[in-house]
């Protein structure tokens, strides 16, 4: 009798187990989610940061690693036209139930993730004037823009004076010397302030939390699917036990 | 009368199912309390630095590689060893904690904390000094020991004293603080970094902080016939036969719903001798700041500061 009742609730128990065990396999596994999105522009980052730390040591090294950031950095399109799209691919993943997915480059429509990418680019690019032109890209970081802008200045004069041409690095100077000015002012204090809210501020972050919670809803509905499937063959067997064996 | 004993047991099996399926629903019911960092005791300060604070959330950046985790037929497939859960992107929120540790230390007039930059970017006059940071790094890892064994078997080797899991936790951030109106250049910058594992088996199931502040290990998601048949039966909330159903939720591989995690994240034993030595420089420094001025002069001044449009 015992035997017969251990045997029942291995069977319902077991029941329970294996469909959800079956089920766990065929699950659709995740796709970009925020933490993907994020972690990718704190890659090239990073990358940026390691071929910073080598550029005295390891120049050949530091040179292709900036040079591998600029590759893998996709910045076709403005901003605006990347929040479209990011917009667009939350609707389809949301109408889909999760079975669809955010695009490689969705991400790039929040501002975190865009800045991110602008400050990678423009540090890794080696001609100044280019890296200038990718800093004025991001219309949302005066700050980023202008302390790349004296930077680059900073580099265009030492290349001047080098060459003999002490007018142009002479201009390059004044320029980077206003530049630096303009940081410590009120107004460039403000901007820092200004980037900062936008970068980091409660939208962008809500458009993280938004992709975020996404995924949590598309993961908790299969999951739901799937306990009511594994529930109703564990009462199925336990029933079926039940009238056959007692 | 053979009839009337069949019927009766019957009638006994079947409610065990309804009990059983109502376990199955509802767990063990009881809700654990929330567990977040115990920040050091107050030293021995006069009187708090007349000093506003504001703590503004680390920014995350960790590498997104996402939540990986195991699946569910390693199970009951013979011949794994082992099996590893782990939690490669976290953005745990440290700032929340090194902002408790900084209003518990009574050293500072004023400590408020920001999850993001929002009301300090239109505040940030208001403030002395600003401290925030960059999440470098935040991993979880769990690894449940399976001798090649399937699971119902794996069973015996509970009882011989065998390590079933190992829990290790893993993080690297840095914290920076500057003066508002010079956000180029910093004050001070301190690197946290801390590592922990711990192995347990049968006989050495103590909690741990570490044990705590992992959720999969406090829920016992990745659960098994062990943990259901064994004698942790219902030992601790949602281990019991509810986790059937919190099992899907974590073991596909997500925190589907926020509510099952219980924890700050922050290890209380590992962090506090760091956001000790964090608070003393960073109080040391601003020490140093304000040494020459009067610090009643200082006040005021900070006052007539706050208080202009």
């Amino acid at each position: 009798m015992i035997k017969r009742l251990i045997q029942v609730i291995f069977l319902i128990v077991g029941t329970g187990f294996s469909v959800p065990l079956l089920m766990t396999g065929c699950a659709n596994s995740s796709n970009y989610d925020e933490a993907y999105l994020r972690g990718k522009s704190n890659d090239a980052l990073r990358a940026v940061e390691a071929a910073q730390a080598r550029e005295q040591t390891n120049p050949t090294e530091a040179a292709s690693l900036y040079q591998d950031v600029i590759a893998k950095t996709k910045l076709k399109n403005k901003f605006a036209e990347y929040q479209k799209t990011f917009a667009e691919d939350l609707d389809a993943f949301q109408r889909s139930q999760g079975h669809g997915g955010l695009r490689d480059d969705s991400g790039l429509g929040i501002p975190e993730i865009y800045a991110h990418q602008i400050v990678a680019v423009t540090e890794a690019e080696l001609e100044v004037t280019e890296a200038m032109a990718k800093a004025k890209r991001c219309e949302f970081c005066p700050y980023l823009m202008a302390s790349s802008h004296r930077k680059a200045n900073e580099i265009l004069e030492t290349v001047y004076q080098a060459q003999g041409n002490y007018g142009k690095a002479l201009i390059r100077k004044l320029n980077a010397d206003l530049l630096e000015d303009h940081l410590k002012s009120d107004g460039g204090i403000e901007d820092f302030y200004l980037e900062k809210k936008v970068t980091l501020g409660e939208q962008s972050q809500h458009q993280v939390a938004a992709v975020e919670k996404l995924f949590e809803s598309a993961r908790a509905y299969q999951a739901q699917q799937q306990q009511a499937m594994a529930m109703a063959m564990a009462v199925a067997g336990g029933l079926m036990a039940a009238n056959t064996g007692i | 009368m053979n009839e009337v004993i069949c019927v009766r047991i019957h009638m006994g099996v079947k409610s065990l199912i309804v009990v059983l399926g109502f376990l199955l629903i509802t767990g063990c019911g009881e809700v654990p309390p929330k567990r977040v960092y115990q920040p050091n005791p107050p030293g021995q300060a006069d009187k708090p630095m007349p000093l506003k604070i504001a703590v503004v959330e680390l920014e995350d950046r960790s590498l997104g590689n996402g939540f990986t985790n195991w699946h569910l037929f390693e199970v009951f497939t013979p011949g794994y060893f082992y099996r590893t859960q782990f939690q490669k992107y976290h953005h745990t929120l440290f700032g929340t904690c090194l902002a408790a540790e900084l209003e518990q230390s009574h050293l500072f007039e004023v400590v408020d904390y920001h999850p993001d930059w929002e009301r300090v970017a239109y505040g940030f006059r208001s403030y002395d000094v600003i401290v925030t940071g960059r999440l470098h790094h935040d991993k979880f890892e769990r690894i449940e020991y399976t001798y090649g064994l399937c699971d119902p078997i794996c069973v015996v080797v509970m009882f011989l004293e065998l390590p079933l899991e190992a829990i290790s936790r893993e993080a690297n951030f840095e914290v920076t603080a500057f003066k508002p109106l010079e956000p180029d250049r910093q004050s001070l910058t301190h690197s946290v970094r801390f590592q922990d594992s711990k192995i347990q088996g049968l006989y050495n199931r103590g909690a741990s902080d570490l044990n705590l502040t992992f959720p999969v290990a406090r829920y016992g998601v990745g659960l098994s016939f062990r943990e259901v048949f064994g004698i942790e039966f219902c030992d601790t909330p949602q281990l019991a036969a509810g986790s059937f159903i919190n099992m899907h939720v974590l073991v596909n591989g997500h925190n589907v719903s926020g509510t099952h995690f219980d924890t700050d994240f922050c290890p209380t034993e590992l962090l506090r001798p760091h956001f000790l030595a964090l608070k003393n420089s960073l109080h040391g420094a601003l020490m140093q700041n304000i040494a020459g001025k009067d610090n009643a002069d200082f006040s005021q001044e900070k006052a007539k500061e706050r208080n202009a449009p």
